[in-house]
């Protein structure tokens, strides 16, 4: 795998406003993504975990260009040029990037049939010359997700969540993708029907070279698709770090409570897990450190100084824990 | 000591084509002071098997067995005697407790309601032990609670708040019907802690369902794994998650992603949907999907047989295994 930059995110701002009044005067800001700084290899896919209201579902969006951000920059890298999606883009770079969303009983038109719904995009793209290669193509494409092809000719509703789940799959991909974003795409499906589909899409990015960034609130899913992992809170990074290590040795308070919080079978629950508070709203965002209401090991610099996402161990981290630390090991060499 | 017994329930619906057997003869108890779980998927019936036992169930359901509380047959009961029992001595924590809650009445006149039906109480005793019970479930300032209304809570405060309301008449069995879907993890652990203590101190009985196997095996004592309509496997949580016997159960167990699964390997999984209710044919409903299926399978439904002391799997595949290992042994 080539190891070329993919997507550059430099202090990233979304910030949606709040109106009220009959002059829709703007009152206040809900900062949905604060400042995130964020590196994509291509090839190298990247998770992202958090609550709701994290934020992580209007990072995906901005990145594919669904929203304008606010503040800092996006920069796809498409053949060695750089562009911003939210602007007007050639097609073949607007197509290259592509969204699975996590309904898939909205996100399909229910008055379009499967096929009408996959030829939009072949269509304006212009990529087949005649009906019956294009029709032959999203056939193919179908039995490829394990689907079948008559089903062109069916409309959505007859359809379970699994399988249309997997029509949204094949309108991504017919376009010949090099990145996908995902957002959480096996939330709303049944057990037994999610490990089909990440098996899924862990095979087609492998057949077709996707890089994908993978956006769930399940930790165990963000390991096993994502190369690493990045846990957003209130906006904003906290941890980032390869998927394996963040899970055996979390550093930030944040990580280590989403990841004590996870039930699984298998395992034994005798001990209650100390778990306080509750995210507070994006409106109101902390002072200092926005997890420092919520954080066990909360000092008086946390309710002040905002911490910077710095390297420790291995990972970058966003907690006054270890940037002390850091500072210290610094002074002495 | 049995609570309640449902025996050979049978509930089918009725619709302008055909007659949908959704829950297909199923029986089980919950003892005093125990959590039975319920785990199932999409059209297994489990919330079905739950508003049976409320009889909240639709006018064109039709529903047979018996469902013994306290020795009495829900199912005889008047509508006026069946009032005296839910909500005072059965209760529900529904699974979205945002639309559960009437949007247009307080938190406290929601709850003065159901304490005034059942308990005939002044205003301000009602309210004192309205916010007391607010004050269990970790409610802060529940005196101000009280007054707001459900837009006013967030999500797991809400839940809190719907778990209170179903203690509130210190019922002997609450069914809590996927309490904790829907919530963020770290407010999904609080809400299950609380749960379970509260359980404990009380000594409650409670039918805990949920499609999640790592909730049902951090909360429940016994389990019942339920597809369409049928139960495939009912034990301890441990005998059925650890060494699950019935096919359904190994797939369901190991097709679930965990922390330490690793990044390189396939995930197991189940072949195929869940079928809806309209396609089952005769023989054992999971038939189209196992992958253990014997000629059997597909003419005559399994029954429950023990393969260890308390634990009970309807499975043709394993019966036969056992007798194969029975013969062995003579």
């Amino acid at each position: 795998m080539n190891n070329e930059e993919l997507l550059n995110i430099k202090d990233l701002k979304v910030y949606f406003p709040i109106r009220k009044g009959i002059f829709l005067q703007t009152v206040g800001y809900i900062k949905a993504v604060d400042g995130v700084d964020l590196q994509i290899k291509s090839g190298e896919n990247l998770s992202v975990v958090g609550e709701s209201g994290s934020g992580k579902t209007t990072l995906g969006k901005t990145i594919v260009g669904l929203i304008k951000p606010t503040g800092g920059k996006v920069a796809y890298n498409y053949n060695g040029k750089s562009f911003e999606l939210f602007r007007s883009v050639p097609i073949n770079v607007r197509q290259s990037v592509q969204m699975i969303f996590q309904d898939p009983f909205s996100s399909l038109n229910p008055r379009l049939k499967i096929v009408d719904t996959l030829k939009e995009a072949l269509e304006i793209r212009k990529m087949f010359r005649t009906k019956r290669e294009m029709i032959d193509y999203l056939g193919t494409l179908l039995e490829k997700v394990g689907l079948k092809r008559e089903y062109l000719y069916r409309y959505p509703h007859e359809f379970s969540g699994g399988q249309r789940q997997r029509i949204s799959i094949v309108r991504a991909i017919s376009v010949k993708p090099k990145f996908i974003v995902l957002d959480e795409p096996t939330s709303s499906l049944d057990v037994s029907v999610q490990a089909q589909v990440i098996n899924l899409l862990k095979e087609l990015q492998r057949e077709l070279n996707l890089t994908y960034f993978f956006i769930t609130h399940n930790v165990a899913i963000a390991k096993y698709i994502g190369q690493k992992i990045a846990v957003m809170y209130l906006g904003k990074i906290v941890e980032i770090n390869d998927s394996e290590n963040l899970i055996n040795s979390p550093f930030h308070p944040y990580t280590r409570l989403l990841l004590s919080a996870v039930v699984e079978p298998k395992i034994e629950h005798e001990k209650e897990i100390k778990v306080g508070g509750e995210p507070p709203s994006p409106v109101n965002v902390p002072s200092g450190c926005r997890f420092h209401t919520r954080c066990p090991f909360a000092m008086k610099i946390c309710e002040e100084v905002e911490p910077d996402l710095v390297e420790y161990g291995g990972a970058f981290v966003a907690c006054h824990l270890y940037s002390k630390e850091r500072t210290k090991q610094i002074e002495k060499s | 000591m049995k609570l309640l017994n449902v025996k050979n329930l049978r509930i089918s619906f009725k619709t302008s084509k055909s007659e949908l057997l959704a829950i297909d003869g199923i029986s089980f108890e919950v003892n005093k002071g125990e959590i039975l779980g319920i785990v199932g998927e999409t059209g297994s019936g489990k919330t079905i098997t739950s508003l049976s036992i409320m009889r909240l169930l639709p006018g064109n359901a039709k529903v047979s067995g018996e469902i013994l509380f306290n020795n009495k047959n829900l199912l005889d009961l008047s509508e006026k005697e069946m009032d005296e029992i839910r909500g005072k001595k059965i209760s529900m924590i529904f699974q979205e407790p945002m639309t559960a809650f009437d949007p247009l009445y307080t938190i406290g006149a929601q709850f003065s309601e159901v304490l005034f039906k059942h308990e005939r109480i002044r205003k301000e005793e009602i309210k004192r032990r309205s916010v007391e019970m607010l004050k269990l479930v970790g409610i802060p300032e529940a005196e101000k609670r009280f007054d707001q209304y459900p837009h006013e809570y967030s999500g797991g405060m809400i839940q809190r708040a719907m778990i209170a309301l179903a203690l509130l008449t210190n019922p002997e069995l609450v069914i809590a019907d996927e309490p904790t879907t829907g919530l963020d993890v770290t407010i999904q652990m609080q809400v299950l802690n609380l749960m379970k203590r509260i359980q404990r101190t009380s000594n409650l009985s409670m039918i805990f369902i949920t499609h999640d196997l790592g909730v049902i095996s951090k909360m429940a004592d016994r389990i019942i794994v339920l597809y369409l309509g049928k139960i495939l496997e009912t034990g301890n949580v441990k005998d059925v998650i650890f060494s699950p016997f019935h096919p359904y159960t190994q797939g369901l167990v190991s097709s679930i992603p965990t922390l330490s699964t690793s990044r390189t390997g396939k995930l197991h999984s189940i072949p195929g949907n869940v079928p809806s209710l309209s396609e089952i044919k005769k023989g054992c409903r999971f038939y189209s999907r196992c992958s253990q299926r014997m000629e059997i399978c597909k003419e005559k439904s399994p029954t429950l047989f023990e393969v260890s002391s308390g634990h009970y799997v309807a499975c043709w595949a394993v019966e036969k295994n056992r007798n194969l290992v029975k013969m062995d042994e003579q």
